[in-house]
């Protein structure tokens, strides 16, 4: 019986303990890539029992759709509803207030099973990032056996498109097809790989050197265009998810993103969906 | 040799908020909201903000 698991994500390990008596861990596929039996840095655990109530609490943020914030002394407080009436809350996080440790409540036995379920994992990742010199961007990740390239863009920009052409018959690896974590660290910008993955069902997980980022555009033809650091870095900060909640951890996470965008090189590229693009990134030089 | 001077110009940079805040469904075999749009079936949610 699974009683509890560790997961490494971009080297930033934490253990998952379930209720006492309540339902087995189920890791899913895209998880047992990260699993881990390093010392946990960040410790959560599923809770049966009454929750806490939210009177008096003073809600910090709203996705207005299916989470939201609210702040307790001493806490955080993250409430998960389903979207449709009577929009039942089924899930509700405490955390500490640098988001390191937490206990969960789950009213479902799929939420019981895996307690951080989307968003919730991702969500601690988001706020604990910035602390640890990180971001999450959304794009999809690839290396070539030199170093590491992000394909930077929103739902529809091609990131699962680019995914598939680079996984068909290439030397190329994809570490994810959506969510990469960069994080500044010594030596340089090292790209991982997430279990967050999009349409296209692959998590690696390993980290890498970030050679070179691509802001994707969907194109007649293949063209990269250089990009001043200032446009990369506003357009980086765009696609990735900060703590728009925490002025402390938004203004690092910027800081960030700017000292990205000046270290690596950035392009725009223009890319036709199919393997013809493989041409042009063979043929890209740093500038 | 000065330079030219060029105005300075504003661009923006399209955000797309659902996505930056993790409002929208994910495709990835786990639970999500029961999302109309989605296509849920077992509380597993097709892709809308991947």
């Amino acid at each position: 019986m699974v009683q509890k698991a560790v997961f490494d994500i971009a080297g930033i390990t934490y253990v998952i303990e379930k209720a006492p008596g309540g339902a087995e861990l189920d890791v899913g596929p895209s998880h047992q890539h990260f699993l881990s039996d390093k010392e946990p840095a960040l410790r959560f655990r599923a809770v049966d029992g009454p929750w806490p109530s939210l009177e008096g609490l003073k809600k910090t943020f709203d996705s207005t759709s299916w989470w939201s914030m609210s702040e307790a002394p001493g806490a955080r407080v993250v409430s998960f509803f389903n979207a449709t009436p009577p929009y039942e809350e089924n899930r509700r996080a405490v955390l500490a207030p640098d988001y390191r440790s937490g206990a969960v409540y789950c009213r479902n036995a799929l939420d019981q099973s895996f307690p951080l379920n989307y968003p919730l994992e991702e969500l601690i990742y988001i706020n604990v990032l910035p602390s640890f010199d990180g971001v999450i961007i959304h794009s999809c990740g690839a290396g070539d056996g030199n170093g590491g390239y992000l394909f930077v863009g929103v739902s529809g920009a091609g990131k699962s498109t680019i995914s598939k052409v680079l996984m068909k018959g290439t030397d190329w690896k994809v570490l994810s097809d959506d969510r990469i974590i960069l994080r500044k660290m010594e030596g340089g910008i090292r790209m991982f790989g997430t279990p967050w993955h999009g349409e296209v069902d692959v998590c690696e997980n390993m980290g890498i050197p970030l050679r070179r980022i691509y802001f994707l555009k969907k194109a007649p033809r293949n063209e990269a265009v250089r990009w001043a650091p200032a446009l990369a870095a506003t357009h980086l900060i765009a696609r990735s998810f900060p703590p728009f909640w925490d002025a402390d951890g938004l203004d690092r996470t910027t800081r960030l993103c700017i000292d990205i965008a000046t270290q690596v090189p950035c392009y725009e590229l223009g890319f036709v969906p199919n393997a013809s693009v493989l041409d042009c990134l063979a043929g890209l030089k740093d500038g | 040799m000065k330079k030219a001077y060029r105005k300075p110009e504003i661009r923006k940079v399209k955000l797309v908020p659902s996505e930056a805040v993790l409002a929208a469904c994910k495709t990835q075999g786990v639970s999500g909201p029961d999302v109309s749009g989605c296509q849920p079936v077992s509380h597993i949610c097709a892709s809308i903000g991947s």
